[in-house]
């Protein structure tokens, strides 16, 4: 019983020290994975959890920075309380100040997770802009004349700007000297007003009309209205032709249905009625028949809607125009997660095949020369890596730029070969000799018998091959696709020399530009880090018998 | 039976041939244009390999002299010094903890194990991060320990904070290499681990139960059973090791550039004067003189390094010999 107790303490020591180096170990993964979620310049904080869980991060390195166009919360109405609401997507807190303030700051509420204002307005048109004053000060001119004042910002940043109503609520830009930020300013007698920032408040405009019910921005259009279980979304047309929408609620269909109603015909005002979704992209067409909307590009600058709770997000929406042309031309995280995994996947075929193929001739069958070639392809695998960097490169870029008979041309073209083409990611490492290794370990086991018995049911060599060898291989066969996988996955350096145009990069050779280029924004450096490893992760967890077995038994023979 | 020999060296060439020009064309063909670019240098930068003028042995001789890759070839050697004694150890302990009757002993396996498939530039970034000034995690740690008031343990760690909180761990000539040995070795440990619980649980049980009645303490059995059982796996992580330094490189990259620079005292002999980067081992070294396109050059150092894995793998096939 003694005994028992005392083994038990014992490996629960094991225990506690396992675990305490296993933290340590996958430490910097939890670090990494925490700060993919954390919202910018918050990445250093010491808590492991992030703020709050948003994928704004991955979205960002996805789809590339200025591609993203948060959809903004638009003013609603409200006829029970016969308000106008101003809900907002910034962080607070916040302040507004609109022709209906009379060009006061007013603080805004929190109503939810969304700063708000609210205010009863008639029929007309308005200024109004959301503010972020830290701090507010008040200044006072008494007397008859104008004064010269200096403010002094209290703010640090590259550029500064002094907001208040000395400057009718405008950004002004500081002047700069010794770190220093400040300016001159003549001010008529009166109470001002103003506070410092380094982002510049936006001002929107907005239509109201109470008898139409409709709340109309400048640069959105009118505000969809949800009623029960359906969205009407207005347009306002410039002609008189007909007017067609396009969504994704009916996977960008075009048909007749579609046609918007004209609700008026003064200012060509037209309705789409569609069911009530959370995430809805429309685009409206004038033309005078719907056949002409056959070779437009239907997503193309289409507003996009998001609604919850009741609140309206809207944004005017190019993301599919762009994130196409990015993907194409210039490149960001999922144009290098494509590349990435074009160059593994089929790095990783090729060699399962080309290994099956010679592991087999070496494993079963006797020719002239196979002790001497069997060796000296061992011996290839002696050679430092590092040393086929220079002669590698020279090869491929000779090959991609052989003018005779247009060859280098062509191999590009059909990205065989040359730099920045996958053929030549790919191609310099398909003779794996190690994978030619552990494939003919593995096959030397199946016994000749069977090859035999299949000989003289008069099988080919082909049929052999395919139909006893490879199945029986599976695992090694498996395992070797992994391993090569993983391998060309992380490649780095070879993929660094050979792709110098951006859209051509892989994951690694596009974090490390990242890294480079954009050297404080740590959070989307995580989340492209973690978009690196999670693949390779997921990998790891469903097939670990393969990866810790075909990396060891290597080892252990060689 | 001739002729079927014949036969079959036609039938496996078939097989054997996409291999073989593989093989051919991008491993044993860029050996042989190493060497003979290695007695060549570009003369015109646009034209870079149409423009090769012959120089004899110019590189090789010009290397000999070049105190920067002598440098290179030392840290190199501290890299392995100090990371193969220490990876080997880490592996060591968590296969012996790991060896032991565990619940939940595959899960530990797997989760150690995890981090070898995992990206050598992205484990490189992360740490950078974490070893950074004045921000990282780990200086916010020691600040955090510093303030706890615990007598001796926090002014020990303010010491500590003091001295890295302006460069970062990193950016300290002494520190960076170990640094990066340290972020490196965690994450390969669960590979040697592996490989050494492998080889223990194949140790006969008979052999301890035999020095168990001899009245050997654990240590003993440890000294004169485990760790002579588990020689061939040593070996291998020494030369797998050494290896492994020579072809550094995407650590360097990311972490240090090579870097911090450091100027060595004039009592130092050969390197006395000079400014030398603390971690510019010899596989980055070679990327930098690549990218200047000193391509002949570094085709150069590229044969010295071949050189050297040659001598290595020699001298280990030597001791297996011995050993066996």
């Amino acid at each position: 019983m003694k005994k028992k107790t005392k083994d038990r303490l014992y490996s629960y020591t094991i225990l506690l020290f396992l675990s305490i180096g296993l933290f340590v170990v996958l430490f910097p993964f939890a670090w990494m994975f925490s700060t993919a979620f954390k919202s910018t310049g918050k990445a250093f904080t010491f808590s492991l959890i992030p703020d709050k869980l948003n994928f704004a991060n991955f979205r960002k390195v996805l789809a590339g920075e200025n591609l993203i166009h948060e959809p903004e919360y638009v003013p609603y109405y409200d006829e029970i309380t016969d308000k106008v609401f101003f809900p907002t997507n910034d962080e607070g807190p916040l302040s507004i100040v609109a022709d209906f303030t009379q060009n006061r700051i007013e603080k805004m509420k929190k109503n939810g997770k969304i700063w708000e204002y609210s205010q009863r307005l008639s029929n007309g048109k308005y200024n109004y802009s959301f503010h972020k004053a830290e701090e507010l000060f008040d200044y006072e001119v008494k007397g008859g004349e104008k004064e010269r004042v200096e403010f002094t910002s209290t703010v640090k940043g590259s550029t500064v700007y002094i907001v208040g109503n000395m400057t009718a609520w405008k950004p002004k830009k500081l002047r700069e000297k010794n770190g220093e930020h400040y300016n001159f300013m003549y001010v008529e007698p009166g109470n001002y007003q103003y506070y410092f920032t380094t982002e510049i408040p936006q001002s929107r405009k907005l239509t109201f009309s109470k008898n139409g019910k409709f709340l109309k921005l400048d640069n959105l259009g009118i505000v969809p209205i949800v009623k029960g279980q359906e969205v009407e979304v207005y347009y306002e047309g410039e002609t008189n032709k007909k007017v067609y929408y396009v969504s994704n609620l009916n996977n960008w269909k075009i048909s007749h249905e579609q046609e918007a109603l004209r609700i008026n015909q003064y200012n060509n005002l037209h309705k789409a009625i569609l069911p009530l979704e959370k995430d809805i992209y429309i685009n409206f067409f004038e033309v005078d028949d719907i056949s002409q909307l056959e070779n437009v590009d239907i997503k193309k600058n289409c507003y996009h809607y998001i609604i919850e709770n009741d609140k309206i997000r809207v944004g005017k929406n190019d993301f599919w125009h762009e994130f196409k042309k990015v993907f194409t031309t210039t490149g960001n995280f999922a144009r290098y997660f494509f590349n990435s995994f074009i160059v593994a996947f089929f790095a990783a075929t090729l060699t399962t095949f080309i290994c099956s193929f010679s592991g087999y001739v070496f494993a079963k069958k006797q020719f002239y020369g196979k002790d001497v070639l069997f060796k000296l392809l061992l011996a290839g695998m002696m050679v430092p890596g590092m040393m086929f960097m220079v002669p590698q490169y020279a090869l491929v870029y000779k090959l991609g730029s052989i003018e005779f008979l247009g060859i280098g041309k062509f191999l590009s073209t059909f990205q065989i070969m040359g730099m920045n083409t996958y053929g030549a990611m790919i191609i310099p490492h398909l003779a794996n000799v190690f994978g030619l290794f552990l494939i003919k370990q593995f096959m030397e086991t199946i016994p000749t018998s069977l090859i035999e018995a299949a000989k003289i049911d008069g099988a080919s060599e082909s049929k052999i091959f395919y139909t006893i060898m490879v199945p029986v291989s599976a695992p090694i066969i498996m395992t070797l696709f992994l391993l090569t996988f993983i391998g060309q996955w992380s490649n780095f350096l070879w993929q660094l020399i050979i792709s110098t145009s951006s859209n051509m990069y892989t994951l690694p050779v596009g974090l490390a530009m990242f890294q480079g280029q954009y050297s404080s924004e740590w959070t989307k450096l995580m989340a492209a880090s973690t978009i690196t490893v999670i693949p390779i992760i997921i990998l790891f967890i469903f097939a670990q018998r393969y990866f810790i077995e075909g990396m060891t038994k290597g080892a252990v023979k060689g | 039976m001739k002729s079927r020999k014949y036969q079959e060296t036609v039938e496996s060439l078939i097989f054997l041939s996409p291999f073989l020009v593989v093989f051919a064309m991008f491993l044993l063909y860029p050996i042989i244009y190493s060497l003979y670019l290695s007695f060549h240098e570009v003369v015109d930068l646009s034209q870079v390999f149409s423009s090769l003028d012959f120089v004899g042995m110019k590189h090789y001789s010009q290397l000999m002299g070049d105190k920067e890759f002598w440098w290179s070839l030392v840290v190199t050697f501290g890299y392995s010094l100090i990371s193969i004694p220490f990876g080997i150890i880490i592996a060591l302990i968590l296969a012996l903890l790991l060896s032991n009757k565990l619940p939940g002993k595959t899960f530990f396996r797997s989760a150690y194990f995890l981090p070898n498939v995992l990206d050598v530039l992205v484990v490189s970034i992360i740490w950078t991060l974490i070893y950074s000034a004045p921000y990282g995690y780990l200086l916010q740690l020691m600040s955090k320990i510093a303030q706890l008031d615990i007598i001796f343990i926090s002014s020990f760690f303010e010491t500590l904070y003091n001295y890295f909180a302006k460069t970062g761990f990193l950016g300290n000539p002494v520190f960076a290499l170990p640094a990066i040995i340290f972020a490196l070795t965690l994450k390969g440990a669960g590979f040697g681990m592996v490989l050494f619980l492998a080889a223990i649980q194949n140790i006969p049980e008979d052999l301890y139960e035999a020095a168990d009645i001899d009245g050997a303490s654990k240590i003993r059995t440890f000294f004169s059973i485990t760790l002579p059982m588990l020689k061939p796996i040593l070996f291998f992580m020494i030369i797998t090791g050494i290896i492994g330094s020579l072809n550094a490189f995407t650590e360097i990259y990311v972490m240090t550039s090579g870097g911090p620079n450091i100027t060595i005292s004039e009592s130092v002999p050969f390197f006395g004067g000079t400014t030398q980067g603390a971690t510019k081992v010899t596989g980055y070294y070679l990327f930098r003189k690549f990218r200047d396109l000193k391509l002949g050059y570094a085709a150069a150092i590229s044969y010295v390094l071949l050189f050297i894995t040659i001598f290595i793998t020699f001298l280990n096939m030597k001791f297996f010999k011995n050993d066996d």
